[in-house]
């Protein structure tokens, strides 16, 4: 497929963070500081629906969802999820 | 029996049934109704598919048939010719028939031949839906059952009804009834026609009783010019086929201060069970603890209302299987509609099929939609599942806004009310404006995944 020319692609890493952000908005919480070391579990202070809001989130937004594509490595921090997308 | 209630009509210059385009007196339908009987003398006493096209030559063919005795089978007017001839064969059916009128010269057509059983019973009327689980069934009536809650009213002017109801499914052949025993005319709308035409034609035919889903009534009261709203002085609104919640009960009070308006519980398999008259949602209590006058019993298991009906169907086509479910040998049938009982009075959370599985909890989706309707700025709302590998499902929103709200500002609004109303499982989490809402053929909102 033909890359978009001109139009520099978002890094997997801004576009998690972004949606992320979003989350946190939505319920009227103000956003920690999310890096890519940042860790994706509970200690965020999101639950398992707002993970699972997430990855719904990626997947529209990538178009394919990687949870279903088999193997996931452990996701311990925001890279790491942004690999699983990155990684095709 | 239909064709004796019409054949009682054939004096009256009455409008009997009107669409925009059309429209025929008691007295030319019944004409054409005899011209219907005499051409299908070779069906008498078979099974025969009968073409339900909005307007008066369909109900000219159904009195036709029911002459001959013959068992009419409805069938939907975009049916093509492959499906009808499957059809045939599914059902046995002796043809698939259409009764044309143009230029006043009746002419029936046949549109599918196949064996064509012999009537199982004369004046049988067999009416093939999906409802909202997609299983197809064939629900059995006959005239007597259809004609059984029709109620001739006492005193007041000959009704008009304008219905968007579909005239091969049970709300249809209500409207159909009940204006045959009154001798009133139906005006037959498409829901999907513009609300502009469609008040307009309410105008032109001084519509007083007007019948439809919730979900018609909220696209007529959005986008219908409110000066010609005005102008028509309903006395009655009959709301069914969807749960009338509290939003457009008020609605509809605002609009038409001087009307009556009712919701009607009813379902193809049971008939006609009970209406509500007193503006609020759900249904009183006492219901449940008496049968009605009209022989409809209620009672509640597993939070699911159950039902036996003195207007119920004769049975189920025993071709098409499908759909037998939450029929029990003691009449009572489970209608999959659950509900919960507050005080003294019962409300519906929604179709037992319809819930979204949110990470195994189960969220209704007209609990949600009922709460969204109380944030300023929601005209109307939708609540369905999307599918998450993760939860299973997550509930999702599409909304349309009432004028002069930004989106932006109905999104925060929604968001911070549902954190703090709405359980964690029950938020909506996708939240889509649109401009109107998924409604299917028969007027109801969609719910199914997207």
């Amino acid at each position: 497929m033909e890359k978009m020319s001109g139009v520099k692609m978002k890094n997997a890493v801004d576009v998690v963070i972004d949606n992320l952000t979003d989350i946190f908005l939505s319920k009227g919480i103000r956003p920690p500081s999310l890096l890519p070391s940042s860790p994706i579990d509970s200690s965020l202070g999101l639950d398992s629906l707002d993970f699972a809001e997430l990855a719904v989130r990626l997947e529209t937004h990538y178009g394919r969802d990687p949870f279903l594509e088999g193997d996931i490595p452990p996701l311990n921090s925001i890279s790491d999820l942004a690999a699983l997308y990155e990684s095709h | 029996m239909l064709f004796d209630v019409i054949e009682g009509l054939a004096q009256s210059d009455g409008l009997a049934v009107a669409t925009v385009d059309a429209d025929a007196s008691w007295r030319r339908l019944s004409q054409w109704m005899l011209a219907a009987r005499d051409q299908a003398a070779e069906f008498e006493e078979r099974k025969v598919g009968c073409v339900m096209s909005r307007g008066p030559a369909s109900v000219a063919l159904l009195g036709g048939l029911d002459a001959v005795r013959a068992e009419a089978v409805l069938i939907e007017p975009t049916t093509a010719a492959r499906a009808a001839r499957q059809l045939c064969d599914q059902l046995d059916l002796a043809a698939i028939v259409t009764l044309n009128v143009d230029n006043d010269a009746p002419e029936l057509s046949v549109l599918a031949r196949g064996g064509g059983a012999a009537a199982k019973q004369a004046g049988g009327v067999t009416i093939l839906t999906s409802g909202t689980t997609g299983q197809p069934k064939a629900v059995r009536h006959n005239w007597q059952s259809l004609f059984r809650p029709a109620r001739r009213r006492r005193g007041g002017d000959v009704p008009i009804w304008m219905t968007p109801y579909q005239p091969f499914l049970y709300a249809g052949l209500q409207v159909l009834t009940q204006s045959a025993v009154e001798g009133g005319g139906i005006m037959m709308v498409q829901s999907s026609e513009s609300p502009e035409a469609i008040v307009g034609a309410m105008q032109l035919h001084r519509v007083r009783f007007a019948t439809g889903t919730p979900s018609f009534w909220r696209r007529l009261l959005l986008f219908a010019p409110h000066d010609l709203l005005r102008e028509i002085d309903l006395q009655l609104i009959s709301l069914g086929g969807e749960n009338a919640d509290q939003h457009v009960l008020d609605a509809l009070r605002r609009h038409f201060p001087n009307a009556r308006i009712i919701h009607i519980f009813a379902t193809t398999e049971l008939g006609r069970c009970f209406s509500v008259t007193d503006g609020h949602a759900g249904f009183p209590a006492r219901f449940l603890k008496h049968p009605s006058p009209d022989g409809v019993e209620l009672k509640i298991e597993n939070g699911e209302l159950i039902v036996r009906s003195a207007n119920r169907m004769i049975g189920y086509d025993a071709r098409v299987s499908a759909g037998r479910h939450g029929l029990r040998s003691d009449g009572w049938i489970a209608t999959g509609d659950l509900v919960k009982v507050t005080g003294d009075r019962v409300h519906f959370i929604g179709r037992s099929t319809e819930m979204i599985n949110v990470g195994g909890t189960k969220v209704s989706p007209l609990e949600v939609e009922n709460f969204l309707l109380r944030v300023d700025g929601v005209a109307s709302a939708r609540v369905y599942p999307k599918k998450s590998t993760i939860a299973g499902q997550l509930v999702a929103c599409e909304i349309v806004l009432e004028s002069g709200f930004e989106a932006e500002d109905v999104r925060r609004a929604i968001q911070r009310q549902c954190m703090e109303g709405l359980q964690n499982h029950q938020r909506p989490r996708f939240i889509d404006f649109v401009d109107e809402l998924l409604v299917s053929d028969a007027g109801k909102l969609i719910r199914r995944p997207s």
